[in-house]
C-alpha cells in the first residue's frame, strides 16, 4: 500500500464522519440554517467519494467506464467546492440577516 | 492544459473564494460560535492550497523536462587525486508534492472536524435549552 493510498483511505473516513456529524446538526437545528447545513452535508459525502476514488486510482486503476478515473477525482472535488462555497454563503447571509435584526 | 488541470485550478480558486466568505462569518458571530468558526476559518485556505500543490504537481508531471529537478556536485580533491560526486534528483520531488498534498488535506480535514464538533455540541446545548431534548 503507497503513503498516497494510506492517506487517501484515512481522508474517506474523515470525510465521511464530517458527513454525519453535518447529519447530527441537521437534526438539532430547523429552517433556513438546517437547509444551509445540508450543503454540507452532501458537500462531504461528494469528499468522501473524491478521496475513495483516489484510494482506488492509486491501486493503479486508470478508468471507469471509459472516463479517467483522475478527471472524475477532480470533478467530485469541484462539485465538494462548490457546495461548500453556496453552504457557506447561505450560512454568511443567514447570521447576516440575524445581526441585522439584532442591530434593529 | 487537460481538462482535469483546468478543473483544479478552478477548485482552487472557487477554494479561496470560500475561505474569504468563512472569513466575513467569523467576523460576523461571537462567543462560542466564534470559537468554532476560528477552526473551520484556516481550514477552507488549507484546502485551496492542497489542490494548488496538486495543479503544481499535475504540471510537474506533464511538462517534466529531460533535465534533473534538483542538482548538487562535490569536487573533493585528495592532493593529485581528484573525486567527482553528482547528486540529481529528478522524479522523487514530484512523488513528495503527492503527498504533501493528501497531508493538506488530511489537515484540511482534521480542521473541518475540530470545527464541526464545536458547533454540534453548541447546537446540542441549544437543542436542550429550548426543551426540545
Amino acid at each position: 500500500m503507497s503513503f498516497v493510498m494510506f492517506a487517501a483511505i484515512i481522508n474517506f473516513f474523515l470525510a465521511s464522519l464530517a458527513a454525519l456529524i453535518s447529519f447530527g446538526i441537521i437534526r438539532k437545528v430547523t429552517g433556513d440554517l438546517a437547509l444551509s447545513w445540508r450543503y454540507s452535508f452532501i458537500a462531504f459525502q461528494i469528499l468522501a467519494l473524491s478521496t475513495l476514488l483516489t484510494a482506488i486510482y492509486e491501486l493503479g486503476i486508470r478508468s471507469v467506464a471509459g472516463i479517467s478515473l483522475q478527471l472524475l477525482t477532480y470533478i467530485s472535488h469541484f462539485v465538494f467546492v462548490i457546495l461548500a462555497f453556496f453552504g457557506l454563503l447561505y450560512q454568511y447571509r443567514i447570521l447576516k440577516g440575524l445581526t441585522d435584526r439584532g442591530v434593529k | 492544459m487537460t481538462a482535469a488541470n483546468l478543473l483544479a485550478i478552478i477548485v482552487t480558486v472557487v477554494g479561496i473564494a470560500a475561505a474569504l466568505i468563512a472569513r466575513k462569518t467569523w467576523l460576523l458571530v461571537e462567543d462560542d460560535l466564534a470559537d468554532s468558526w476560528r477552526w473551520i476559518l484556516p481550514s477552507v485556505p488549507v484546502y485551496a492550497i492542497s489542490f494548488a500543490i496538486l495543479v503544481v504537481h499535475n504540471l510537474l508531471q506533464k511538462y517534466a523536462v529531460p533535465q534533473p529537478v534538483f542538482s548538487l556536485a562535490f569536487s573533493v580533491s585528495l592532493i593529485k587525486k581528484q573525486a567527482m560526486l553528482t547528486i540529481k534528483i529528478w522524479e522523487p520531488i514530484i512523488l513528495v508534492l503527492k503527498n504533501i498534498q493528501v497531508l493538506v488535506e488530511l489537515l484540511f480535514l482534521i480542521l473541518v472536524l475540530i470545527g464541526l464538533i464545536r458547533q454540534y455540541r453548541l447546537f446540542q446545548e441549544l437543542y436542550r435549552k429550548q426543551g426540545r431534548g
